[in-house]
């Protein structure tokens, strides 16, 4: 079945809108490729997409290669906020970009909520 | 022609260390060029896919020991240059000089393209990138130089 795209773009602007101290999120491939994003100006999504793939896909190779198991997401923390990388299975990964004023357990739950729409979107 | 090849790596001080860093590995080296050389001439398999694969061996080995293209290009001048000095000193045909500097030319290209691929999937192992996210990366990195 076709992915929908549309349904995809909701579900992220609708996270990135009424989630707070987000910034935005984007959907990509394994290959780096943007499937759906809701990016801040300025950002190049191409870029950004090849990054977060990158990304996870390096922190799941450190994950065993480090015996640390199966990796739930990939946090960067810098002084103007977090980005978050989490797998939304085989064929998407998931970026959440949030402020430092973010909290990160509602941070954490969001993601986790917003995971659970985009599988099933994907699948 | 192993003499002038080692002679002419051993004056470059990079090189030189990386064929002295361990023990015996120029002497291993060395045994592995006069067996490519000697080969050039034989063939092998009438330049076939073993003749093929040894030379991708060589880009394999050159990777695992730090032997970048920028030593192995002039290094294989210098086998072409030797090669015509000693076909001029004993009175060879032109055309057998053209001969051995094809196929040096082809071995090169062997090699080189050995070192290239078997360094992208080292990469790819490393990381656990996809092949396409690697080229997007190269792609998208290379347009902002």
């Amino acid at each position: 079945m076709a992915i929908n795209t549309e349904k995809l773009g909701y579900i992220l602007q609708s996270f990135v809108t009424t989630t707070a101290d987000i910034q935005g999120a984007a959907v990509v491939t394994p290959d780096g490729l943007p499937l759906s994003a809701n990016l801040p100006g300025g950002m190049d999504e191409e870029r950004v997409s090849a990054m977060s793939a990158a990304m996870l896909s390096l922190g799941e190779r450190i994950g065993v290669e480090l015996a640390r198991g199966n990796i739930d997401r990939i946090s960067v923390e810098g002084n103007e906020g977090f980005s978050i990388l989490t797998s939304c299975g085989e064929d998407a990964v998931f970026l959440v970009l949030a402020s430092q004023a973010a909290k990160q357990g509602v941070l954490m739950l969001e993601i986790k909520r917003a995971v659970s729409e985009l599988k099933k979107v994907l699948s | 022609m192993a003499d002038h090849f080692y002679g002419y790596l051993g004056r470059d001080a990079e090189m030189s260390n990386i064929l002295n860093a361990q023990e015996g590995r120029i002497h291993r080296l060395r045994e592995t060029f006069v067996q490519w050389f000697h080969e050039m001439f034989t063939g092998m398999d009438a330049w076939g896919k073993d003749y093929a694969d040894r030379r991708w061996r060589i880009g394999l080995v050159h990777v695992q020991i730090g032997i970048g293209p920028q030593h192995v290009v002039p290094a294989m001048a210098i086998v072409v240059h030797e090669v015509g000095k000693r076909l001029q000193a004993d009175g060879k045909d032109q055309a057998l000089k053209e001969a051995l500097s094809r196929i040096c030319m082809i071995d090169l290209a062997f090699i080189e393209q050995a070192y290239v691929e078997v360094s992208s999937a080292a990469v790819l192992r490393e990381t656990g990138w996809t092949e396409g996210l690697f080229r997007r990366l190269i792609a998208t990195g290379a347009s902002s130089m």
